[in-house]
């Protein structure tokens, strides 16, 4: 029964749900304020039907499934992305008592699931019968590939630091002073998370104006529905990464709880969408030679900051 | 360094969330600017109308389509397809008429809205709804003309039949 | 212009004449003279050969080929003409592609609108016109439009049969075992308006490109002939809509040269004024392009913001934002009310408020730098082959400005000068364009003062001098007229015969044209990404591309 309700109302299919329609909300109302503009406006107050009625007519349209294609793996990888995202969920503490997995390992099944996510994305451009969608799969594996390695050595470091793998303490653990050592690893850790979600600088590939629309070129109605609840549901699992590692997690001002976490992703959003409005899009060869050259040899001078931070600010 | 860069650029473009938008108004409703010129919907007068066949000649996608009234003289009026004018407003230009056009756009409407389906696009039209007082006051007005000139030509022939008889009756 | 005259003595021509300051109009006597005197010109100095105009005479059966040479360094020109048979199989002539780069696609165009053959073209297929006109002469006077246009669906079908020839070709000729691939970058991207590139690639590195144009094709060079002068500014001012206000001044001018009208100064000065407003609307929304084809929208939102109150400025004045159809041969179409002007001040203090911002975030972009500093280079000399004009040629060092070059309206009373770059690259180019604008608003506001006081002293009587009267029958004769469109040179090549009603012949010369020949040239051995940037960094519109 438990498992029941965490598996569909929280954290699971509902919540991921709610979250993407606020979200998605939320976004299109703050970067319409960065354009000097206003955004959905007409659908219940301040346009907040508005991303309700976009999915739902998403829900109703014809998933057009192209000729050529082995139609089993084309409208399985959406369904299966969807459920790879949504995992990641069950290990982030969001409240105090509410851990649906509580486990020594949280951080290293955290970190594998969000890296599973770019390869079952590789495999719905492979399978559209598009060249469009194929130069899309291509660019998020290389892509991928190269900000993961970052990713993975930025989230690793506070478990250097606390010495432990398990989310929840590392959150009961977390301090000013804590907070203040991880700045520099907080820094590559959004880096690479821009990376990783594919958004500017980096949204490779997704380029509208150069592929198409990459990897969703052949999707439409349930199948494209499908594919960006997955994409937001990774956005949740990320920044809850970002809150639970670097931030503190669900400890707040006067009180702990939920509330607190919640504002914290929110925060990383809003950085990161602000970035979105300001930063155009640079192409693969640089982002290649950015991350290989720059982004790596700092996260592992990172680790090593991290170490020496230890040793002289918490003593062994 | 590039990231510094990023890091300012994206602090001033954060900058433009405090300036207010213009685009407040809802438009279905109010347009946001509707100047004197703005070219509208047609608007035909067609007692002022002299049948000059300008703004026929001149549309160069032959949206107008000339009405036949049933006079003599000054029987035709303009009506517009909708669907084909591209609103260019030389109709305007060239209608001879004073001190006001008998066909101009200036000032009309903006939301001229046909209906939903490809059969609605022929009934997209300007129409002249002539009301059959106008027609008869017209008719009447040409009958008494005809009559008075007839009376008119016959009163001549009287008076030349005199005039002659007078002279021949001098001459006798 | 002496060197020149002397020159063209030495072969034998029907006439020699002096045209305007700056021209030399000449006619050959024999058409087989033409390469050897087009090389003497090269020689000369005149490297660029602009286009190629024919004209098609049914009663003394020949068409008349005109070509425009031109020396963009010292501002020679010539005006070629010769006179070719007009029956199919003898209609032909010696082609100057080997000798002028830019010659290429004109001849196309010409090959596809008249059926004349141009010898030892490297590459001659039909350009612009769409399968069911291949084969056909559309623009020869004896063309009967309302016989192809009930063939609806055959002509359907012709063109679909065509394109799926060409992508089976395609799956032939490439080799299995390799990653090359042709892509069709094509009329359903999102990026790149209603053109179509074929783009044959491996993996993401460009081998070659090859434009298919011809999806906005409206025939407006034929649509002319049908509507008298008046009327026809309506299908002159649809070149582009976004700057349609300088297209129709260059008509206008080469009504009234024939016509042998002269216009109020009054009329002048309101010609520059929204001739610059219309440029201004046009580069706000190029700059807005330029970022739109990285995956930034925020500039092209916030130009928005600013554009929109000087398409407020158009409306109050004339009815209509876009289209507006403010220019008649003879002045001005409308009368100008003094409250217009403030409208005009608050576009222009908007914009002096926010274009400093614009400077600091987007034309100082480091990112952006590192995309575009280095791709996309033109040199001079390429320049002045493919005959390339506007922006792309300032931002590569050649000062040429048709607003300094041969000054119309009320442009030789303003001082302006060549504002330039030197590299050629696509940011060079995107610069060039941010700093058009910003002399734009100034030549506005030198031209608002100017008018107000002209209309102050009495000089000016803004109700009654923006017309003067041309007559609706115009003499036979002939004239060119160019004006410095907001992408580039306008040159329009107007014929009209005796007592005529309509015109009989109008050439536009479209920069976008010479422009996107380039493309090839420029994105051999770049990668996919690097397509949206030079196309958005040529400031290409589809609109004067077909025509």
């Amino acid at each position: 029964m438990e498992t029941i309700f965490h598996a569909f109302i929280f954290p699971g299919l509902l919540y991921a749900l709610v979250w993407t329609v606020a979200l998605f909300w939320f976004f299109r109302k703050f970067m319409a304020a960065l354009h000097k503009r206003i955004g959905p406006h007409f659908n219940g107050y301040a346009g907040s039907y508005q991303t309700l009625f976009d999915f739902s007519k998403l829900l109703t349209k014809e998933s057009i499934t192209p000729h050529g294609v082995n139609p089993y793996l084309f409208s399985i990888m959406p369904i299966l992305a969807v459920i790879v995202a949504i995992l990641p969920s069950a290990f982030i503490p969001w409240t105090q008592t509410q851990l649906v997995i509580p486990s020594a390992y949280g951080l290293l099944a955290l970190i594998v699931l969000v890296g599973i996510e770019p390869f079952l994305l590789f495999l719905t451009g492979f399978g559209s019968h598009n060249k469009y969608a194929f130069l899309g799969g291509i660019r998020v594996l290389a892509q991928a590939i190269s900000m993961e390695t970052a990713f993975f050595l930025s989230a690793l470091s506070p478990a250097l630091l606390f010495g432990t793998l398990d989310l929840n303490q590392i959150v009961q653990m977390s301090s000013w002073m804590s907070f203040a050592i991880l700045i520099p690893g907080f820094v590559l850790y959004f880096i690479a998370l821009l990376g990783l979600l594919e958004q500017p600088p980096f949204n490779i590939p997704d380029a509208e104006q150069e592929i198409v629309y990459g990897f969703y070129t052949e999707y439409s109605g349930t199948n494209y529905f499908f594919l960006k609840l997955s994409q937001f549901a990774e956005f949740m699992a990320v920044f809850g990464g970002a809150a639970t590692l670097f931030l503190g997690g669900y400890k707040g001002l006067w009180f702990d709880g939920y509330l607190f976490l919640f504002i914290k992703m929110l925060l990383v959003a809003i950085v990161m969408m602000t970035i979105r409005a300001a930063t155009p899009r640079i192409t693969l060869a640089q982002m290649l030679s950015f991350s290989w050259r720059y982004l790596v040899p700092l996260s592992l001078l990172n680790l090593s900051w991290v170490m020496a931070a230890k040793l002289l600010f918490m003593g062994v | 360094m590039i990231i510094l860069d990023i890091a300012k650029k994206t602090l001033r473009v954060a900058k433009a969330i405090f300036t207010k938008s213009p685009a407040q108004k809802d438009v279905r409703y109010e347009a946001m600017h509707h100047p004197q010129r703005y070219r509208g919907k047609h608007q035909i007068n067609y007692e002022s109308c002299i049948g000059c066949d300008s703004c026929n000649k001149i549309c160069p996608t032959h949206a107008i389509v000339m009405k036949h009234l049933p006079f003599k003289k000054q029987n035709i009026v303009p009506e517009v397809n909708l669907s084909v004018c591209i609103f260019c407003g030389l109709c305007e230009d060239v209608c001879p008429t004073k001190p006001e056009k008998s066909i101009f756009l200036s000032g009309g409407r903006y939301d001229m809205l046909s209906g939903g389906w490809h059969e609605d696009q022929n009934n997209f039209w300007v129409n002249i709804d002539i009301p059959q007082s106008y027609i008869d006051s017209r008719l009447e007005a040409e009958e008494a003309t005809r009559v008075k000139k007839e009376l008119e030509a016959k009163k001549r022939e009287a008076e030349a039949a005199l005039k002659a008889q007078t002279d021949e009756g001098e001459h006798q | 212009m002496e060197n020149i005259a002397n020159l063209l003595r030495s072969f034998t021509t029907q006439y020699i004449e002096n045209y305007k300051a700056t021209w030399i109009k000449v006619k050959l006597y024999s058409s087989h003279d033409l390469l050897t005197v087009a090389l003497a010109l090269k020689k000369e100095g005149l490297r660029s050969l602009v286009t190629v105009s024919p004209t098609d005479f049914p009663e003394t059966d020949t068409i008349e080929l005109n070509y425009f040479f031109e020396d963009l360094r010292t501002k020679r020109n010539v005006w070629l003409k010769c006179d070719i048979p007009r029956n199919l199989e003898e209609c032909e002539i010696e082609s100057l592609t080997p000798l002028f780069s830019g010659a290429e696609w004109n001849e196309r165009e010409a090959f596809s609108m008249f059926g004349v053959r141009f010898l030892h073209h490297p590459d001659l297929r039909p350009i612009i016109v769409s399968e069911d006109f291949v084969g056909k002469t559309p623009y020869r006077r004896d063309f009967d439009w309302a016989a192809h246009e009930e063939q609806v669906s055959q002509n359907i079908q012709l063109i679909v049969d065509a394109f799926k020839k060409e992508q089976s070709t395609n799956a032939v000729n490439l080799d299995a075992e390799s990653s090359e691939t042709v892509l069709n970058w094509g009329p359903t991207h999102p990026a790149s308006g209603p053109i179509r590139l074929r783009v044959h690639c491996d993996g993401e590195e460009i081998i070659g490109i090859d434009p298919d144009i011809g999806y906005v094709w409206r025939a407006l060079e034929f649509l002319v002939t049908k509507k008298d002068f008046i009327g026809a500014i309506v299908a002159v001012e649809r070149l582009c809509f976004m700057d349609n206000i300088n297209s129709m001044i260059g008509y206008s001018m080469a009504v009234e040269e024939i016509a042998g009208v002269e216009i109020t100064e009054f009329a002048k000065w309101m010609r520059v004024i929204l001739g610059e407003v219309a440029r201004v609307a046009s580069h706000f929304v190029g700059l807005g392009m330029f970022f739109n084809n990285m995956g930034l929208h925020t500039l092209f939102m916030w130009n928005m913001d600013m554009r929109e109150l000087f398409l407020d400025f158009l409306e109050s004045y004339s009815g209509a934002r876009i289209a507006t159809a403010a220019i008649e041969p003879g002045g001005v179409r409308y009368t100008l009310e003094m409250n217009m002007l403030e409208q005009l001040q608050s576009a222009i203090d908007k914009f002096d408020e926010g274009i400093d911002e614009v400077y600091t975030i987007f034309v100082k972009n480091t990112t952006m730098k590192l995309r575009a500093a280095k791709v996309g280079v033109l040199s001079g000399d390429e320049i002045e082959d493919y005959a390339l004009c506007g922006i792309v040629a300032r931002a590569s060092g050649v000062e040429t400005d048709i607003r300094i070059d041969e000054p119309y309206a009320a442009y030789d009373q303003l001082d302006l000068s060549y504002i330039t770059r030197k590299n050629g690259a696509a940011l060079d180019r995107f610069t060039l364009i941010y700093e058009d604008l910003r002399q734009s608003i100034t030549i506005l506001k030198k031209a608002k003062k100017r008018l107000i006081e002209g209309v102050e002293n009495g000089s000016f009587n803004p109700t009654a001098d923006h017309m003067v009267k041309v007559p609706k029958k115009l003499p036979k004769g002939e004239a060119i007229s160019r004006v410095e469109w907001s992408r580039g040179e306008v040159l329009m090549h107007l014929v009209t015969e005796e007592k005529g009603t309509n015109p009989y012949r109008l050439k536009i010369k479209a920069p976008s044209f010479n422009h996107t020949m380039m493309l090839n040239h420029l994105l051999k051995g770049q990668t996919l990404s690097d397509i949206p940037l030079i196309f958005g960094s040529l400031y290409i519109c589809q609109g004067d591309l077909d025509r």
